[in-house]
């Protein structure tokens, strides 16, 4: 910043002298000119400042009103999920004692409701369960209505899950049917034997003459106690394997 | 042979490592199944070549004692009809 002092000095100096020469009169006006701007700079600067300075204080205060604000939403956030967390539990607890209780298996009215009582709580709270995310661990069967209104529901115990394998083994072992796909000419050489008339099934007796191929099916009528599928159908491959054996090249060309 | 697609794995296992093993035991020229289902089905073709027609029974004996011990989802199952392709 400029010292505006020696330009006040040096013009007080010039006034002082009777006749002033033309240069000197120039220097003078010069000297007038850069004292007013000098003023102006200095007045702008002042200005330019003050503005800067109440910016800041603006800026500073919207700063710490946002702040507060945020932790203002964090701590009401918080408390919101705080209930809806406890609330929760008392489900979980609830639910806990009605469904694990070994005495008392039966879900009365009284316990429906206040089941309900609870779910028309969490569905009030501000956060709520993502119920797509919800997983039962056990299985509820539900048992007979009463003519008063009352369900009875019993859990679903583990011997359940033993008679559920025992049913899928004796499936499993129905499933598997012998489907032999051969091309037509074979099909044509085996069809009028006795061996395939009384143990093979086929898809239908009605194909199209162009079909190349046809699924032959060995059946199970002869399947019992003594004799299980497997066997069977082995037995009738054991039998078949002298028929295709003749006709190889049948197989070699499909 | 026909058979339901998820036998594939019991009769091929880890990286074909079963049907290798079947093919040395029997002598088997072949043993695969096709990598896709037979037209409109849910069903596989099982390949067995070999110049002994015994063995290839032999080998369809050890198969289906295999598969039978395992049972896939019933609505699952759609046999392969030559009439729907043809």
């Amino acid at each position: 910043m400029a010292a505006p002092n020696r330009f006040q000095t040096r013009v007080s100096i010039l006034a002082e002298k009777p006749s002033l020469t033309n240069e000197e009169i120039r220097l003078n006006s010069l000297l007038e000119q850069a004292q007013i701007y000098l003023n102006k700079v200095n007045h702008l600067q002042r200005v330019t400042k003050d503005h800067y300075l109440l910016q800041q204080s603006k800026t500073d205060a919207w700063s710490s009103h946002m702040y507060q604000k945020i932790d203002d939403l964090y701590k009401l956030c918080l408390n919101d999920l705080n209930q809806s967390c406890e609330q929760l539990k008392i489900f979980q607890r609830l639910m806990d004692s009605i469904l694990s209780n070994e005495y008392e298996h039966n879900l009365d009215v009284n316990k429906l409701l206040a089941i309900a009582q609870e779910i028309r709580i969490l569905k009030c709270l501000t956060y709520q369960l993502d119920l797509s995310k919800v997983k039962i661990d056990r299985n509820i069967k539900s048992g007979k209505c009463f003519e008063s209104d009352e369900y009875d529901m019993s859990i679903n115990d583990n011997n359940d899950h033993r008679n559920q394998n025992k049913a899928t083994e004796g499936h499993s072992s129905a499933n598997v049917i012998c489907r032999i796909l051969v091309h037509k000419d074979v099909f044509d050489e085996i069809k009028n034997l006795p061996l395939f008339q009384e143990n093979v099934q086929i898809t239908s007796d009605e194909i199209d003459e162009t079909t190349p191929e046809r699924v032959l099916i060995i059946n199970s009528k002869y399947e019992n106690k003594r004799i299980r599928y497997k066997d069977h159908f082995i037995f009738v491959l054991i039998d078949f394997r002298i028929v295709f054996l003749c006709r190889s090249k049948a197989f070699r060309s499909y | 042979m026909l058979l339901h697609q998820s036998y594939a794995p019991i009769i091929l296992g880890k990286l074909g490592d079963r049907a290798k093993v079947l093919r040395e035991k029997y002598s088997l020229h072949t043993l695969t199944i096709h990598p896709t289902c037979a037209p409109h089905s849910t069903e596989r073709v099982l390949l067995i070549q070999s110049s002994s027609p015994e063995k290839i029974v032999a080998c369809l004996d050890e198969i289906f004692t295999n598969i039978s011990q395992n049972s896939y989802n019933e609505d699952d199952i759609l046999y392969y009809d030559e009439r729907l392709v043809f």
